[in-house]
């Protein structure tokens, strides 16, 4: 057999996997965004009617757009907190000391434990008459003892938001420890023999060799955020009302709960679009030439 | 013909012909088919979690000697059970032969419950056996789709030992709620809960004040009936024990039922109005703080002099796609069967398991002297409860519909606008019914 062909056998197998996983669901979920697609109506699932899905999600549907808005906040938030504060934490480890392996390995903990479970321990710690965090807040800010967490609109979203950030800090950190570790350390040398104080050392030196695993951790954690579900789902379950409601839940309440398939289907494809760009960048920084 | 095939055939006319001498040997109970002509089969039951199916599962092996049909029981929490049932039905595999669901998840997955009227009629079974909103519940479209075999009326839960005359009207509840706010401020009067959780808990009680006001979900042509005059201020009532009395536990708003009732468990809440399954944990020490000398309950509380209470029930149905409908019927009516439900409410260990359950489906169990001597009487305020009980609106479009008013009341409850927020609602579910054909 010839290499050329061996190499095409060898292959196939994957692909088909990947076909039949990805590809095919790609492909029959853009076919239901077409069709009526009621699940208690199995019929509809080959009931065609253009583009009125889409056109019901941007005019029909305030649910859509709340859930828009939910999702856009809460990424710019947790993206911006969880990089934020894990370059912190990465510049405080990054030169080591006899506590970073320990540190390091206690970091990996919290990115360890499943989204699911995240939300069910935040939501029995922010439950109002038994949860560590609610009676903690209480003891430490008075004037919070009364606040019932989960209830209040904004405070819900809060602690989503906080749970987030919780989960994802640890492995942000390890990754730009990472970046950090291949900053060449005698540019910041250089910089320090010149007299730069520490705050212009890492704003013009290490900030700028950094940027390029930056991008790579905002653009990944962008990508998480958007289709934040496992966690929102147990945490908030969406509630209270639809203030804490991402995209990714109400397509999954659409699609499996109202049994609105096609529908869901649809605001699914709607969402690929900012992931398309999103994953471009993402590859274009990764697999980028120097 | 080939060997195989012979010896088959060979086989099945032995049966045959031996299922009078079988069925001549015994005496068959529960309507159950003699001869064991399904022996042999295995049925898939899918079931929600709960003591009382525990108690069923229990006793299947009655069931395989009886029949010769062998049970595999899976158990889904309930917070997952929609999902699991609406893959079941988009799935069409019939890798479960008997289905568990929730009452108002029946409309949209009727296309694929077997209607059992036929085998009913065939097998002597009247629907008349249970209460009237329980045998609507698992009805839709003129059909019966399955039997309600764990269902549930509500009861008004209260602390014996701090109010010794326990309310009849929501108007006594706000009066008792006050009172006891200044003889014990550390427990909250009332235990409610107004989270919008996906399961629409926060709706159980609002009907009650809904239907005694006069007020509907829907009207007949489909459309929300929510925005009425009596509808829109029965939910301002509702609203205003949170937010204007202030007699419930400052927590309700996100509290969803379980959150409620663990509240009252533990002791901080001093009434909860609550499903009647819930005196079996509020009393088991192992789950509860209080005694049963400290647990009272009484009809649901009346609203404007009327009462009218919600029930729900989780029935058993069979799945179309099941290839063992014949053998699954058969378990239908073993699990279906009065001495059963009695049985369950009264035995307290099942096959060396302890159990604890006070749940009956049966008006005949309800009324059974033995059954409410074992449950403190619990039976008998149920049936009361349930004469004048009315079930969720059975539509397709429900779980949608009803989550959007699960939302507006959450919202209410946080400070929201009552009326600005369920006409909202009410514009959303018309677009919604709009949609999908139910107003025309």
């Amino acid at each position: 057999m010839r290499d050329s062909t061996l190499k095409y056998l060898l292959v196939a197998p994957a692909v088909l996997v990947v076909f039949a996983t990805a590809i095919w669901p790609l492909i029959e979920s853009l076919r239901l965004s077409f069709t009526v697609g009621r699940l208690n109506r199995p019929d509809s699932l080959n009931q065609y009617l253009g583009w009125e899905n889409f056109t019901w999600a941007f005019t029909q549907e305030p649910a859509f757009w709340n859930s828009v808005w939910v999702t856009a906040i809460y990424t710019v938030l947790t993206v911006g907190l969880t990089t934020v504060l894990a370059l912190g934490l990465a510049l405080l480890l990054a030169p080591g000391g006899k506590f970073r392996s320990g540190v390091q390995t206690l970091l990996i903990l919290p990115f360890a434990m499943s989204p699911a479970l995240i939300g069910v321990s935040f939501r029995f710690m922010f439950n109002p008459e038994f949860g560590l965090f609610d009676a903690f807040f209480g003891v430490m800010i008075p004037p919070l003892a009364d606040v019932s967490w989960l209830s209040d609109p904004v405070l819900a979203f809060a602690v989503c938001v906080m749970a987030d950030v919780w989960g994802w800090i640890p492995f942000l950190t390890l990754v730009l420890i990472g970046g950090l570790a291949s900053v060449p350390q005698d540019t910041i040398e250089a910089a320090q023999v010149d007299g730069a104080s520490g705050w212009r050392v890492f704003r013009d030196v290490t900030l700028p060799q950094l940027a390029p695993v930056l991008a790579v951790v905002i653009i990944l954690k962008s990508i998480f955020s958007l289709k934040t579900f496992d966690q929102i789902f147990m945490l908030t379950n969406g509630g209270p009302g639809t203030a804490t409601q991402t995209l990714s839940h109400y397509i999954y309440f659409n699609g499996m709960k109202y049994g609105q398939i096609g529908y869901a289907a649809s605001v699914a494809w709607l969402m690929v679009i900012p992931m398309i760009f999103l994953t471009y960048a993402y590859a274009k920084y990764v697999f980028r030439k120097e | 013909m080939r060997k195989r095939d012979m010896l088959k055939a060979t086989a099945a006319s032995l049966a045959f012909m031996t299922v009078p001498f079988v069925a001549s040997a015994q005496d068959v109970p529960y309507n159950l088919t003699e001869g064991k002509p399904y022996e042999g089969t295995k049925l898939n039951i899918l079931s929600v979690v709960t003591p009382q199916f525990d108690g069923l599962m229990l006793r299947d092996k009655e069931f395989t000697e009886l029949t010769g049909i062998e049970t595999e029981w899976t158990f889904i929490p309930f917070g997952s059970l929609q999902e699991k049932i609406n893959a079941e039905g988009i799935a069409q595999s019939g890798t479960f032969d008997v289905v568990n669901y929730l009452d108002s998840w029946g409309p949209p997955n009727a296309h694929w419950l077997m209607p059992i009227d036929d085998l009913m009629a065939r097998d002597g079974i009247s629907m008349d056996r249970y209460p009237e909103a329980f045998a609507r519940s698992a009805q839709y479209d003129g059909k019966t789709l399955g039997f309600p075999l764990r269902a549930h009326p509500q009861l008004l839960f209260y602390r014996k030992d701090l109010i010794p005359e326990p309310p009849t009207s929501w108007e006594e509840v706000i009066e008792v709620g006050k009172k006891l706010k200044e003889t014990n401020p550390d427990i909250a009067p009332l235990a409610l809960y107004y989270n919008n959780d996906g399961n629409r808990q926060n709706l159980f009680i609002w009907l009650n004040f809904l239907w005694a006001a006069g007020g509907d979900v829907f009207n007949d042509d489909c459309t929300p009936a929510w925005t009425s005059e009596e509808a829109l201020q029965a939910t301002e009532d509702y609203i205003a024990l949170h937010t204007v009395h202030e007699i419930t536990n400052p927590n309700s708003v996100a509290f969803v039922e379980q959150d409620a009732r663990q509240s009252f468990q533990q002791g901080n809440s001093a009434m909860m109005p609550v499903w009647w399954w819930a005196y079996s944990p509020m009393t088991n020490p192992e789950q509860s703080v209080l005694t049963k000398e400290q647990v009272g309950f009484v009809g649901m509380p009346s609203y404007k002099g009327q009462t009218k209470t919600y029930a729900i029930s989780m029935p058993f149905s069979i799945s179309e796609y099941s290839e063992n409908k014949e053998a699954a019927w058969e378990f239908m009516k073993w699990l279906s069967n009065p001495e059963m439900d009695k049985a369950n409410a009264i035995e307290r260990e099942v096959a060396g398991t302890p159990i604890v359950n006070n749940v009956v489906t049966h008006i005949s169990s309800l009324q059974d002297e033995e059954v409410n001597a074992a449950n403190d009487g619990i039976q008998a305020a149920a049936w009361d409860s349930l004469k004048q009980s009315d079930i969720m609106p059975q539509i397709p479009e429900w779980p949608e519909v009803g989550d959007l008013l699960s939302a507006a009341i959450a919202e209410a409850a946080a400070g929201g606008d009552t009326r600005a927020l369920m006409t909202d609602a009410a514009e959303q579910a018309t677009r919604v019914l709009k949609r999908s054909g139910c107003i025309q």
